[in-house]
């Protein structure tokens, strides 16, 4: 009985795990990544590369910004302050055709040329959650599916582990590479196991309304309410009005938030139908002191500026949830949890890698012509080392095109977004034609990739590690930088010690008459 | 457990589609009666989908370690049924 | 810097208190070229592994509240637990020496030596 109970449970796992994987790897190397998001921006935007502000802008230096908006028709327009993440101050608006995002100098206000790219907020954060498959929420639906996949995943491996305790620290770099891709699956799996679990259920339950819409249905009569209830946010919704109101001053408001809370400033200023008799300002609290996402939000009314109300405190269970949001989003500025969780995210990765491969290797001796084998081999090729490959595509082509480059009447972000999927494309090919090779090549090309990268961001800008290092503003260029440089390394390494071991023919492979 | 293809086949879509209506329709209960016994709704809401997500992995994992698939299908048939029929009855209050 | 060497110290320890538990397993024992610990050690030294581990969790939190403790320490613990095993595998004569200390813990009515099996 408990025998086919563990050999279900082995079923689930290997099956799940092979069908999934992909989904997966590509959800936890975005997450990892996104870790990280704004200091990627900031290689990827050079002109944001900029000193921090000693002091604020006053905020009616955004003015212009919010005139645009209302000319525009905006739904909404807000400002988000500079942190000791991003220097610069960002703007963005809603309007009928589409979605702005325009940046400013944090001293002199001035607004920064148009970057040209997404780069991680615009791609790889949305790409973590969303697979960017907009058809229907498809992508969405996937994730929640993979995520679901990857608790089940968690729970059949601890069931299967045959000695969990045992060989808890079990790592043997000179068995057989089965035995190691075993023991470092274990590994990666075990001891990371609250990342894995507590990370997939956060995200999990920050999605939670789209995966059940049910509950929300069954006791709001418009589903939209559970959203502003829940996020603090209930002075949202207003009723459309009349055009052609002005916006109170932004700074008089501001001074009295800042008065209300003790001195501590507002992150995001948002103004909800900009221009209109209803709109309302509200001012966000920065909360990054904390894991938990305080929603402290003050509102007023747009054309007055006055009406003061402010969000209540959060029930325990609603706090519960924000934690676990907090946990997941990490707004929070803690740069040594923020690199604790970039080392969890890529040992996650390892896991998933692992598991595939540890599939392959047990069946390469059995099956390694049959049909089915060969498509996990280009799935594992393509979705573990190709989306890596993808993505440093990715910052290859963000340092290579030119600021207005235009091909095919394609803008210079869709042209970056193209290089990404047209690389991931090649590497599935890749698999598929070259089965043998097919690991030290892409690891070989990983390499290659990483240190063109560091390299271009070097040529192109000028900043260059050793510089990079002693301006504490160009920390996250530096930062980002050495990890490519490392993640170069790391894999030419790679590439050298598997070319060894295939050229050296292992003497177990020798039948016994023929060793003398 | 049974390695025939439609034994498969159907597992999955017994693991997917049917734990996640039965955990769908749970929830959609849960939350009303929390609601009806005096809890806000958005707490109700915020608990229900929290403990949610728990409910469907230990159904996903039951799909696929029970011995008897027709018998999980029935009781989650049975389980939907009822459901439905309680939010019908009292869940238009809202 | 402070911060720095407090969160190292963390690790350190964290590091110490799963070696402590490894050490206490066979194969690691045979792997780091020490001799077996009676039950009674073992135990001892697992103990001190487990105060260790609170021990941190505890001064993680007093310093840096709930949250961040927390988080710290479960993060930390995972990449000590990842250190320990991956020096196991690669160079474990570097745990030798405190697999040799904690013979210490052997106590002294019982005192026999255990041959290296296998």
């Amino acid at each position: 009985m408990e025998q086919d109970f563990r050999r279900s449970m082995g079923w689930l796992h290997t099956w799940a795990g092979v069908v999934l994987g992909s989904i997966l790897f590509a959800v936890f190397w975005m997450g990892t990544l996104s870790v990280f998001d704004s200091e990627i921006d900031s290689w990827m935007e050079p002109a944001t590369r900029l000193p921090a502000a000693t002091s604020p802008l006053p905020l009616e230096t955004f003015r212009p910004s919010l005139n645009d908006a209302i000319a525009a028709k905006a739904a909404f327009w807000n400002v988000i302050m500079p942190d000791d993440r991003q220097a610069v101050v960002h703007v963005h608006y809603r309007t009928r055709q589409k979605f702005i995002t325009r940046e400013f100098d944090p001293v002199t206000g001035k607004e920064l040329p148009n970057s040209g790219t997404l780069g991680a907020t615009g791609f790889i954060f949305p790409f973590h959650y969303t697979l960017e498959i907009g058809l229907m929420n498809l992508g969405e639906w996937l994730v929640g599916l993979a995520s679901m996949a990857m608790l089940a995943l968690c729970v059949t491996g601890v069931i299967i582990h045959r000695k969990l305790f045992a060989e808890f620290f079990t790592f043997r770099p000179t068995k057989k590479p089965r035995r190691m891709l075993l023991d470092l699956h274990n590994m990666a799996g075990v001891l990371g196991l609250p990342f894995h679990i507590i990370l997939t259920f956060s995200g999990l339950v920050i999605l939670s309304t789209t995966y059940f819409p049910g509950s929300v249905k069954a006791v709001y009569p418009n589903p939209r309410g559970y959203f502003f209830e829940v996020n603090g946010l209930t002075f949202l919704p207003v009723k459309p009005g009349k055009a052609g109101a002005s916006v109170a001053s932004l700074d008089k408001a501001a001074s009295y938030v800042r008065n209300v809370w003790g001195g501590a400033e507002p992150h995001t200023i948002l103004v909800i139908n900009p221009g209109t008799t209803t709109s309302r300002m509200a001012f966000f609290r920065e909360s990054d002191r904390q894991v938990i996402v305080d929603r402290d939000v003050i509102s007023f009314e747009g054309p007055t500026g006055k009406n003061f109300s402010r969000s209540p405190a959060p029930h325990p269970i609603i706090r519960a949830e924000r934690f676990l949001s907090g946990v997941h989003l990490i707004q929070f500025h803690h740069w040594a949890l923020r690199w604790l969780y970039f080392i969890l995210g890529l040992g996650s990765c390892v896991l998933i890698g692992t598991g595939f491969l540890f599939w392959l290797e047990t069946r390469r001796k059995t099956q390694e012509s049959t049909f089915g084998f060969r498509v996990v081999e280009g799935l594992a090729s393509g979705s573990v080392t190709g989306i890596i490959i993808a993505t440093l595509v990715f910052f290859v082509a963000n340092r290579l095109l030119f600021p207005n480059a235009n091909l095919f009447g394609q803008d210079r972000a869709t042209l970056e977004i193209g290089a990404f999927y047209f690389a991931w494309l090649a590497t599935f090919l890749h698999g598929w034609i070259r089965p043998h090779r097919m690991w030290i090549e892409q690891s070989a090309t990983i390499g290659v990739l990483a240190a063109l990268a560091a390299l271009l961001n070097w040529i192109t800008t000028g900043d260059h590690p050793l510089r990079t290092l002693f301006h504490r503003y160009l920390w996250p260029v530096a930062g980002m930088d050495v990890v490519l440089l490392v993640g170069a390394a790391l894999a030419l390494l790679t590439t050298i010690r598997l070319s060894r071991r295939t050229r050296v023919p292992t003497p177990l492979n020798v039948p016994f008459g023929e060793r003398l | 457990m049974s390695r025939s293809r439609s034994g498969v086949v159907a597992r999955v879509l017994l693991a997917t589609g049917g734990a996640y209506f039965v955990t769908s329709s749970t929830l959609a209960a849960f939350c009303i009666v929390l609601f009806a016994s005096g809890m806000s709704r958005v707490n109700a809401v915020a608990l229900g989908t929290m403990l949610g997500f728990i409910l469907y992995l230990c159904l996903i994992l039951w799909v696929f370690s029970s011995r008897r698939p027709w018998q999980v299908l029935a009781i989650f048939v049975l389980v939907i049924a009822s459901e439905n029929c309680m939010i019908f009855v009292i869940g238009h209050g809202h | 810097m402070v911060t720095v060497m407090i969160y190292t110290a963390f690790g350190l320890i964290l590091f110490v208190a799963f070696a402590l538990l490894a050490l206490t397993q066979f194969p690691h024992r045979r792997a780091t070229k020490t001799p077996q610990l009676l039950p009674g050690a073992a135990l001892k030294a697992r103990l001190l592994a487990g105060l260790l581990l609170v021990g941190v969790l505890i001064m993680a939190i007093w310093r840096e509240g709930g949250g961040f403790g927390f988080l710290l320490w479960g993060s930390l613990l995972s990449l000590s637990a990842c250190a320990v095993s991956l020096i196991l595998g690669w160079w474990p004569h570097l745990l030798a020496l405190l697999a040799r200390l904690m013979l210490s813990l052997n106590s002294r009515h019982t005192t026999v030596r255990l041959d290296v099996k296998g």
